[in-house]
Parts: C-alpha cells; sequence; structure tokens
C-alpha cells in the first residue's frame, strides 16, 4: 500500500507528522505514491502538539 | 474616590541584560513597600520566572502556611528573556503561590503585557503578601516613579469592568494606554477556589482590553481573599531594546528567522495565525485523545461543531493577534461582537477571548456541550467572573457523571438537571459561582471536596467517585486523555503542581509513535520534556512556538521531537539577551534545579512523597462496563497479549479487574522508573546527592529531606 | 497613484553606487548592509543575472504590525513611525520581498521610502522613481 493509504486506514491526521520507511524520511510530497514494501519498518512520528 | 494607604518612591532601574536587579516587595497587612536585591544566587540557579517565584515564597512562608493565612504570597515574574519583541512568545510570567486547591505551591504560566511591563517599570518580580482589611488597588506607576496601595470607592469586581475602570481612572489619553497592564479576577473567585488571574493587553486596533489568564491552582481566590481587586502597572514605553540584551544581533536574526518560517508554514501546518489553539479539537477526536464525558471517552460525533473550522470562521482574521509584542504565530483570537445571552452582563456585545482548546475541550465536550455560543458564553463568564475554564469544565463534567449515576438529583442541585449537554445548567452553575449561592458553590470547592461531600451527605459511594472525580493532588486534571498512554499518566501524574499539561505531554511520541517502549524510554522522556518545559517559565518564554510551528527539515534531524533546530533558537536568545554562554544540555540542568526545589518545598509543605503522585483510576483505564465497551477490541487485545488471559472466556467484570490490576502495577513500576531517573528515593525524595549535583543543597532544604531518608 | 521606485535590470551594470548612495543618504555611511536597495548578482549559464530587491510598497507588513507604526503616507509609500516601533521586525519576517532590513546597530528596521536618492546617481540610468496605479499585490514573492 502507499504511504497515503497508510495514514487513512490509521486514521493519522495529524499535520506534523514524519514518516520514515526503512529510516529513509519520506516527503509529503511522496506520500500518495510511495509505496511500502512487505515487511518494511514504518514510523510514523507525531511531533508533540498539545497547548 | 482613592485613598493611598501606602506610598513608596523609586526610581525605575534600567534593564541590564534582562534583570533590573529589584524585586518588589508588598505587605497588605502592615502596608509596607520595598525593595529586594535581585542577588547573583537567584540569577545563577534560579534564572527568573517560576525561579524567582518559588524561591521568594520559599523565604516568606512557613512550613504550615496556608493558602489563606497572610503570609501566603503571590509572586509575578517573566524572567530574563520576558520583554523581548523580535522572537515569537516572549511576553509570558509565571505565577507563584501556594494553591486553595492542593496546599502546595501552585505554578500558573500567562501571556498578556504585566509581566513584561512591570520589568521594564523597573521590577524582576512583583511580591505580595498579608492581607488588606478592606478591598485595594495596588498601583506601580514607572513615569511617576511611585508604587501605591489605596482604597478606593465603587471598584468593580468582575474583569471585564475593573480593567475598563482602571483604564479610564490611570489612562484618559489613547497613548497612555499602550503601555499599562492590570491583574484581576472576579466576583466568582470570590465563593470558589477556583479562582483565575486575569492579565490584561492593550489592542491597538480594537482599541480596547483583552485578557490572558493565569488559570490554574485558584490564584484568584487567593488575589481576593487578599483582597485585592486589581493590580496595576504603567510602564515606560517598550522598545526593540528594552531588555538591554549583551548580544543584540543574535536575538534578531533568531527572531527574524522565526518569523519568515511563521509566515511560511503555519497556513499548511497549524494555521494557530488563523485558528489559534482551536485547530486541536479536531486532532484529539480522531486520535480518540478528546475528552468526552467526563473523560470516559476519546470522541464524539458532534465534535465537528466546535472545532477549528467552526473557530476560524468566529475568529476576526488577520489582525496581530499575538499576546505580547513581535508573536505572529499569533495564536490569541478573540471572537469579536458576541452578545451576552444570560446573567449580569446580558445583552452586552463584547469580545470573548479564544475560546481556547482547553476551554473547548473542558466546558465543551466534557460536558457533553457542542453548541459553539454555549461555550463562548461559559468562556466570556469565566473569564470576567475570575474562574479557571478547566477547573470548571472537569469539574463540572464531574457532577454531570454523578448526576447521570443518580448521586446527585434535582432536589440536591437546587432543581438544575445536570446532565451530559445541558448547556443552560451549566451556566446556571457559573452564575451561582459569581453569585456566591446555590449548588454552584459546592461545586465550586473542586473535585476533591466534592468526592468527600457527595460521600458524606449523599451517602455516594467513595470508591466510585475516587475512581471517576479527575483530579491530582487536588487540582483538577486538563483536558487530554492520558487512559490509553502510560506516559502521559506519568505526565500528569508525577508532576509538582498537579495534573497541567505544561510539564510533559506524551501521548502521540507514547501511544501514537510507540517511540517509547520501555519503562526507561518513559522514564528519560519524563525527565527531559518536564525539564524542558519549566525552562520556558523560567526566561519569559511561550512554549508554542517551540513546536506548534516547525522547520521543514526538521524530519531528517535526529530526535525530531525535540524540534533541534528551535532549541538552538532557545540558547542563542537565552545567551544573546543574558550574555551567558549557554548550551542545549544547561538549559535543562538550569531546570533541574528549579524543578527539584519546587519538589523539596511540596515536601516541606507537608506533601511531594510518592503517595501524593497517586492518580484516580479514570486517567488509568476503563473504570465503567461502558468505557470497556467502546474499546472492546483494543482491551480484549490487550487482556490476551499482555496478560496472557483468555477474553473469551471472562466476564466484562472480570477483564475490567484484571486490566486495572495490571495498568495499577504499571503506573508504579514508572513511578519507580522515573524517581530513579530523576534521581529521588522510592518515596519521591530527592536525595541529598542530586540535591548537591544540581547546586542546591542549602541546609534549609536539606534539613526538608533528611526527615524523609 | 502610489509613488515607488522602479528598476530597469537591462540597464543596470552592477555598479552598486544606488546602495552606498542610500546608505549614505540614511545613515551617514557607506555600507550596503544599511541600504534600502541590494543589488543581487547571480553568475547563470548566459551570463551575469543583475536584480534588485526594495520595497514596491504593497502594505502587506502594514497589516502585521502590532503597533501599527507602519502606515502608507500621501504618496502611497509606506513608512515606519520609528517612535511608535517596539523592534518585533515582525515586518522583516513576512516582507513577501524580504525588502524589510534590519541592521545590528539600530533595533527598528527600515525600507525603501522611494526618495529617488539613487535613481539620481545611478550612471546606468536604471533606477527612476515612478507613479502606479496600484501598489504591486501582496503575496507576490519573487
Amino acid at each position: 500500500m502507499t504511504v497515503s493509504s497508510l495514514l487513512e486506514r490509521l486514521n493519522y491526521t495529524f499535520a506534523h507528522i514524519i514518516v520514515r520507511v526503512n529510516e529513509e524520511v519520506v516527503s509529503p510530497e511522496e506520500y500518495a505514491t510511495y509505496l511500502i514494501p512487505d515487511g518494511a519498518k514504518v514510523l510514523v512520528i507525531h511531533l508533540i502538539a498539545g497547548g | 474616590m482613592r485613598t493611598v494607604l501606602a506610598d513608596y518612591a523609586y526610581t525605575p532601574s534600567p534593564v541590564e541584560r534582562g534583570y533590573t536587579g529589584r524585586t518588589l516587595y508588598i505587605n497588605l497587612s502592615d502596608r509596607t513597600i520595598a525593595a529586594k536585591p535581585v542577588t547573583d544566587l537567584m540569577k545563577e540557579k534560579f534564572i527568573g520566572g517560576r525561579g524567582f517565584g518559588l524561591w521568594l515564597l520559599w523565604h516568606g512562608v512557613r512550613d504550615d502556611t496556608r493558602w489563606n493565612d497572610p503570609e501566603n504570597e503571590i509572586v509575578v515574574s517573566s524572567g530574563p528573556c520576558g520583554g523581548t519583541t523580535q522572537y515569537p512568545g516572549s511576553g509570558k510570567s509565571l505565577v507563584v503561590s501556594i494553591s486553595p486547591l492542593t496546599n502546595v505551591v501552585i505554578d500558573s504560566n500567562v501571556g498578556g503585557h504585566f509581566g513584561p511591563l512591570l520589568k521594564f517599570a523597573g521590577w524582576d518580580a512583583l511580591e505580595i503578601q498579608g492581607k488588606a482589611e478592606r478591598d485595594v488597588i495596588i498601583i506601580i506607576d514607572a513615569p511617576a516613579g511611585r508604587v501605591t496601595v489605596e482604597e478606593a470607592t465603587n471598584v468593580p469586581t468582575d474583569t471585564h469592568l475593573v480593567a475598563r475602570w482602571l483604564l479610564e481612572e490611570l489612562a484618559p489619553g489613547e497613548e497612555e494606554r499602550y503601555f499599562i497592564s492590570s491583574i484581576s479576577s472576579g466576583s466568582g473567585a470570590e465563593h470558589t477556589l477556583w479562582g483565575c488571574l486575569n492579565f490584561s493587553l492593550y489592542d491597538r486596533r480594537r482599541k480596547e482590553l483583552r485578557f490572558k489568564q493565569a488559570g490554574r491552582g485558584g490564584i484568584g481566590t487567593v488575589l481576593r481573599d487578599k483582597r485585592i481587586k486589581a493590580v496595576v502597572v504603567k510602564s515606560l514605553p517598550v522598545k526593540g531594546d528594552s531588555n538591554h540584551p549583551a548580544d543584540p544581533e543574535r536575538v534578531a536574526r533568531a527572531g527574524i528567522r522565526l518569523h519568515k518560517e511563521i509566515h511560511d508554514y503555519d497556513d499548511q501546518q497549524c494555521r494557530m495565525r488563523h485558528r489559534g489553539t482551536s485547530y486541536l479539537v479536531q486532532i484529539m477526536n480522531d486520535y480518540d485523545l478528546l475528552p468526552v464525558h467526563n473523560f470516559r471517552f476519546g470522541s464524539h460525533p458532534e465534535a465537528h461543531r466546535i472545532n477549528g473550522n467552526v473557530w476560524e470562521a468566529r475568529f476576526t482574521q488577520g489582525l496581530p493577534d499575538g499576546c505580547w509584542y513581535g508573536c505572529t504565530l499569533s495564536c490569541s483570537h478573540t471572537s469579536d461582537n458576541y452578545t451576552v445571552r444570560t446573567g449580569p452582563y446580558r445583552g452586552q456585545t463584547v469580545s470573548v477571548d479564544g475560546p481556547e482548546y482547553e476551554t473547548i475541550a473542558g466546558v465543551g465536550s466534557n460536558c457533553g456541550i457542542f453548541d459553539p455560543d454555549a461555550i463562548l458564553e461559559l468562556n466570556f463568564y469565566c473569564d470576567t467572573y475570575g474562574i479557571d475554564t478547566i477547573s470548571f469544565g472537569t469539574g463540572v463534567a464531574f457532577v454531570m457523571e454523578c448526576y447521570e449515576a443518580g448521586i446527585l438529583d434535582r432536589e440536591k442541585t437546587g432543581g438544575l438537571e445536570l446532565r451530559f449537554g445541558n448547556a443552560d445548567a451549566a451556566i446556571e452553575l457559573l452564575h451561582q459561582m459569581g453569585r456566591g449561592e446555590g449548588f454552584g458553590c459546592i461545586v465550586g470547592q473542586g473535585v476533591r471536596r466534592m468526592k468527600e461531600y457527595f460521600a458524606r451527605e449523599y451517602g455516594a459511594d467513595p470508591a466510585f467517585l475516587k475512581d471517576i472525580g479527575m483530579e491530582a493532588k487536588g487540582l483538577e486534571y486538563s483536558e487530554y486523555v492520558s487512559k490509553e498512554s502510560l506516559a502521559q499518566q506519568g505526565g500528569y501524574g508525577l508532576t509538582n503542581k498537579g495534573p497541567q499539561h505544561d510539564e510533559a505531554w506524551l501521548i502521540f511520541m507514547d501511544m501514537v509513535s510507540n517511540l517509547l517502549p520501555t519503562f526507561e524510554d518513559k522514564a528519560e522522556a519524563l525527565h527531559y520534556f518536564p525539564m524542558w518545559r519549566t525552562w520556558f517559565g523560567l526566561c519569559g518564554f511561550c512554549k508554542l512556538p517551540w513546536n506548534d510551528i516547525v522547520p521543514p527539515d526538521n524530519k531528517y534531524m535526529d530526535e525530531p521531537a525535540k524540534i533541534p533546530a528551535h532549541v538552538q533558537n532557545y540558547v542563542d536568545l537565552f545567551s544573546g539577551v543574558t550574555g551567558r554562554q549557554v548550551t542545549r544540555e544547561d538549559l535543562i540542568t538550569m531546570s533541574e534545579a528549579v524543578y527539584n526545589f519546587q519538589r523539596v518545598f511540596n515536601i516541606r509543605l507537608g506533601y511531594g512523597l510518592r503517595d501524593h503522585d497517586d492518580v484516580p483510576y479514570r486517567s488509568q483505564g476503563p473504570v465503567t462496563i461502558e468505557e470497556y465497551q467502546s474499546r472492546a477490541e483494543r482491551y480484549d487485545k490487550q487482556v490476551e497479549q499482555l496478560l496472557g488471559l483468555n477474553p473469551r472466556e471472562m466476564s466484562v467484570e472480570e477483564k475490567l479487574a484484571a486490566l486495572r490490576k495490571y495498568r495499577e502495577e504499571q503506573y508504579e513500576r514508572l513511578k519507580d522508573a522515573v524517581y530513579a531517573r530523576r534521581g529521588w528515593t522510592k518515596n519521591g525524595v530527592p536525595t541529598p546527592e542530586t540535591l548537591k549535583r544540581l547546586g542546591i543543597d542549602f541546609p534549609e532544604v536539606l534539613a526538608v529531606v533528611q526527615k524523609h531518608l | 497613484m502610489n509613488r515607488v521606485l522602479s528598476f530597469d535590470a537591462e540597464k543596470c551594470v552592477g555598479c552598486h553606487i544606488c546602495e552606498e548612495v542610500c546608505s549614505e543618504t540614511w545613515f551617514k555611511t557607506t555600507d550596503p548592509e544599511r541600504s534600502s536597495i541590494r543589488i543581487r548578482e547571480e553568475q547563470r549559464q548566459d551570463g551575469l543575472m543583475l536584480s534588485a530587491v526594495y520595497c514596491v510598497q504593497c502594505g502587506e507588513c502594514v497589516n502585521v504590525c502590532p503597533v501599527e507604526a507602519l502606515y502608507r503616507d500621501k504618496r502611497g509609500i509606506v513608512r515606519l513611525r520609528k517612535q511608535l516601533c517596539v523592534g518585533c521586525l515582525a515586518c522583516v519576517g513576512f516582507c513577501p520581498y524580504l525588502a524589510m532590513f534590519y541592521h545590528a546597530g539600530q533595533a527598528e528596521p527600515f525600507k525603501c521610502v522611494a526618495c529617488g536618492k539613487c535613481a539620481d546617481e545611478c550612471p546606468a540610468e536604471a533606477l527612476a522613481v515612478v507613479e502606479v496605479e496600484t501598489p504591486r499585490a501582496p503575496g507576490v514573492q519573487i
């Protein structure tokens, strides 16, 4: 699946996220087209917010 | 008619590298006013802001001083960087006092102009002790070189009236209004323990006063208990170099960098300039973290009615809504032209300061209220009555759950049907707090005392109340659901002041990104982030520009959650203003000293130990069957995977009990890990070694911890 | 009508005299970092490209100033009232043309006010003060 569809599946709507697939940063521009390989380590880091 | 009770002439000291070198002491009992020197020790170890507040309060009170003893103090201080105009978010102040809710020290963070203007009027901190016989106003007038304590007739109590009265009395001309700020509370603070402080700022475009709140802990109640109607400061005009920084260019370059970043990226990121902290509502709802119905649930189908889009449409757009000069993150929006619907100010058209996320979630979703106008009505009256919207929201949510559980009924509430969603009833409770009559005055004693009262007077089950009453240390929880994040349970529970999110906000890191899998990881985060966030309150900074705007290359950094480029900005700012060359690590050590001092202070006052860090079970897991069922899949999985049990062969009650035992044990283990990391004993006491390492092993500090070793 | 500086890149020879004249006029010193016009040189494949950065009087900064120190005068030029300025430099960060400048020697920022001194001295006649119907739209970055 693409990064976009993963984020949608997990309902990750937060603006300040960082997506790393196998340690490589994926830019937001690539989310829609970047395909996540099978067995890849995916890290979605949400930068802390809170008022 | 004004009568001067105490009069003090002074020449405002110039600011040198962020400090004037003097603090102002006022005693209302014996009517003395004096200047105290700022010592090298204070600057070195306590920096300013919260640090100065704690230091002065420590020396002003006894071990057994209660919040309403004359010895209790209110201390206001900004910090060496406070009043800087170049860097967004550099006008914050910290207010410190012994809290009516917790009986330990509260430190409350606030924007507005008072703190910086106090400095530019010649004072690094304001320290008020004693009690007046009759209501007074305190006036600090730098152009006149005079501090007075005065009685005056017909001074209003509620903030939107008293602040305007002061403006007309002391600054009839438009330009005189620019550099005036007041602190006031309201009638609600006279009848509840939830009193807040309102710090004013003069909005030049709207040509009116706006207010920011030092909300938490009931300091407004202390203010009115001391019979203070208002404190006003008139300072000398503010300029870009008013702090007289050691390296103004270093400060200015950091500021320009951040202004540009906000200009380029805020629109696509949090949209703070358009919607302020209200952007958080939808996100919290999406992540099941928005408090709904007394923290039972994390989302609600009607949350969209009070989300950031709605507020963006209500807030007047395109104005520089910073709460101190130069804040281009401009989160401090106003709902203008709001016509008040109820109560003594019905029919007036006002500007409501907010609402902020905490208010929307507290008096809104947590109480089942999803009508924006109801939230504005509650926001307006909480502010002018001087009542903390967070404590009110969490407190009323507790009352509503008690009502729906049958613990309360219309007879007990004086006719108010306090069910979730009944905004009219919540508003009426607020008016009762303003008037000082009715069930509202019982509610306004706070969740801790309500629990005792309902058990004693109504025969309610104290164990159930203990589980659902969202307070710790006596202070109501702020508006995030910590249930599924052990780290955030610690972020709320293992605080000095009580469950306020300004120490650590770790929910995403923990729950969502799973970046804190081990106890040691959590403990490390519960060391770093509270220390990092404490630092802002030593210097006069707001934390929002740290991470509510993010540079585009942050994602490629190591430890992106710390926003390293912005941490470097703060190093530049601190060194640039004070001339003290520091590293990023030094900022944490500075905070550790103050934080540990505060912990010892709590112990000195009779609290501050391991059992004082206990939390209500609603903050850790599902209390009721309904809560369990709302997340059944997730909980069943945990019962199976973490506990090694078979959920299909267990009743809901059994699963609830098993999960509870596990989570309560986890929290105790977290305490162990965090105390160890912080250099405290198993009972939560800072060790002499830790105090020595931090350079705060003063004899009076060691004397307190010795008793508990 | 709004008075504004105009620059003809075709005519510019990259002598930087305009920067000297501007800083001498307004700061009594020759220092390009204190000039309200900056000539940028960019080496391209087809030769040296010269461009000028200066205020085009768009007025975006007027909205961002927290103390209303920036205003548009009768001739349409955006001016700064120094006595009101609190030195926050928000205007510097928010200028879409990066044409509001800061220098460490002064807390208040500075910008082109279309005084015409540079135009008078430019040996290539690349600069002129003109009147335009409406100022250049804000938010348009070069």
